[in-house]
């Protein structure tokens, strides 16, 4: 089951760069979907059959890059 | 790793827009074998590498790492010319958005910053603080927590503020805080030391020398200005001054310039002594202590409890330097708001040695505003004689008597000291009066035999004090 995280502060492909590779240095590279730019300073990644651990530890992971949080 | 088996390799970026380009570029160039430290900035479109001497990264490797990023690399600037923070074209004026957005927080820390020196320099703290041959040790430590926070933060302040990038730069490689920190704390050591020794050969030599020459002690502050002018814009990346390098002549500082022995550990170290030759109104006054101490303990002592006083707001200074460049996407806005600092406080330094030498500066604005509101001046004369009349109350220098008098007539130059305090317990009047004069308790009077017509300021040491007008006719 894919499992949506809504981010607040990405406005750039290299936010989307940076994301994606703290999430794939977190361990979690195979469970990108998908990162997005859906909005004005807003973003999701989207993890595919990740367990409510690895969504909690991507939650941790983003909310711990300076300039973002999970909302 | 040692220096000397790396090397820097710079490359131009295309695609950058924010801080989160230059963290991944900087993160992901990491990850490649070889690549020690890496420093992308927005501000100049470009990326620095620290690698080892025997790796070569081809660019069409790295376009590739970075293809699904969108950023494009190159060893020349593929892209039109940089264009500048700010242009006229077709009579409007504008404002390059992207870099604007980039120095924007840095310029408003600054400004901040600013706000809180101004705001801290309106109580005239040094106001509070009088020394004499007879205080305590801990008078002069809280003088020198004063002078910290006040002229000698522009000066000294300045000074380390300005060495800092430089020291950044040379131990870039090294994630060690410690180590990083080693020529900050060379250069507290060096002028704790300096400060010390210094300060009991002042007081051993006693009254076998004055410090009163205004012009060399101005001539000091502005080649330190200039030094840290120069700084102050190379970290705001201006380019000709990049293009400037600095660098001690080995002649004249023989050992500690040895490049064997230059990193970290020597430079800073006589860098801080030498601060104890820098003339900031507060060190001159426990200078002059420490002479008219008559002895090298006490006057040791004295210097040391000053030089210790100024020890907390000048590690601060270390600290925020060293904090804000450990992140790469941090050194950036550090240089910018780092370099606006240095530069205001050359602007402010040189206007106090303006006001010191007598030559206009930005105070005369304000003082031609009161004078012609005041038009009244009286010359007064006592049959051969004149008086130039002050009280020296407070931070300021009080005409009693009028400010307009007659040239070649000799003249009594009187100082009624009524509680002056700090720096302007030193008066500079230079052409006028020879030297500084010390202000002591009660009057004090110079003979000026033969004042020559011209116009004259009256102000303190470091030319802090607000400038009165003398004008000989």
């Amino acid at each position: 089951m894919n499992k949506v995280i809504k981010i607040s502060g990405m406005h750039c492909q290299g936010c989307v760069g940076l994301i994606r590779m703290e999430l794939a240095d977190g361990g979690l590279e195979e469970k990108i979907k998908d990162v997005r730019l859906v909005g004005d300073m807003l973003g999701e990644v989207e993890l595919q059959n990740a367990s409510a651990e690895e969504l909690a530890q991507a939650e941790k992971i983003i909310n711990k890059i300076e300039g973002y949080h999970t909302i | 790793m040692k220096k000397n088996n790396s090397k820097q390799v710079e490359l131009f970026v295309e695609g950058m827009h924010c801080a989160s380009c230059e963290i991944l570029i900087e993160k992901k160039l990491l990850k490649n074998k070889g690549i020690k430290a890496v420093d992308a900035s927005l501000g100049n479109g470009k990326v620095t590498m620290l690698m080892d001497k025997d790796i070569n990264i081809e660019i069409d490797e790295i376009n590739r790492q970075f293809k699904t990023d969108e950023y494009t690399f190159s060893k020349t600037p593929r892209s039109k010319k940089e264009e500048p923070f700010i242009k006229v074209r077709n009579g409007s004026l504008k404002v390059n958005k992207r870099k604007a957005a980039f120095y924007s927080k840095a310029i408003l820390i600054a400004l901040v910053f600013l706000a809180g020196f101004f705001f801290i320099e309106h109580f005239q703290l040094g106001q509070y603080i009088s020394v004499d041959n007879n205080s305590t040790l801990g008078a002069f430590f809280l003088l020198g927590i004063v002078a910290a926070v006040s002229s000698c933060a522009a000066l000294v302040g300045g000074l380390l503020l300005s060495m800092a990038k430089s020291w950044h730069e040379q131990y870039i490689t090294e994630e060690s805080i410690s180590i990083r920190a080693r020529p900050h704390i060379m250069f507290h050591i060096g002028r704790l030391i300096s400060f010390t020794i210094l300060g009991g050969v002042l007081g051993t030599l006693g009254g076998l020398i004055t410090l009163d020459n205004p012009v060399i002690y101005s001539g000091l502050v502005f080649f330190v200005s200039l030094i840290m002018a120069l700084l102050g814009l190379q970290m705001l990346g201006v380019s000709w001054a990049n293009k400037i390098k600095l660098s001690a002549p080995k002649s004249l500082l023989g050992f500690a310039t040895d490049d064997n022995n230059f990193k970290g550990k020597y430079m800073p170290f006589s860098i801080g002594a030498m601060t104890f030759f820098l003339p900031c109104g507060f060190t001159l006054i426990a200078q002059a202590m420490a002479l008219a101490s008559g002895d090298f303990v006490r006057g040791s002592l004295i210097m040391t409890a000053f030089a210790l006083g100024t020890l907390p707001a000048l590690s601060a200074i270390s600290y925020s330097s060293l904090k804000f460049t450990t992140k790469p996407h941090l050194t950036a806005k550090f240089n910018v708001f780092a370099g606006l600092i240095v530069l205001f406080f050359v602007a402010y330094n040189i206007n106090g040695q303006l006001n010191v030498l007598g030559l206009p500066s930005l105070n005369d604005i304000n003082l031609n505003i009161e004078s012609s509101q005041n038009q009244e001046s009286m010359v007064v004369q006592n049959g051969d004689e004149q008086t130039i009349s002050f009280i020296a109350q407070g931070f300021e220098y009080i005409p009693t008597n009028g400010t307009t008098f007659k040239a070649g007539v000799p003249t009594k130059f009187v100082v009624e000291n009524k509680g002056i305090a700090g720096c302007g317990a030193y008066l500079a009047a230079t052409g006028l009066v020879n030297g500084y004069l010390q202000l002591k308790p009660g009057l004090n009077e110079v003979e000026i035999a033969n004042p020559r017509a011209g116009t004259y300021k009256v102000t303190c040491t470091m030319g802090m004090v607000p400038p009165v007008i003398i004008k000989i006719i």
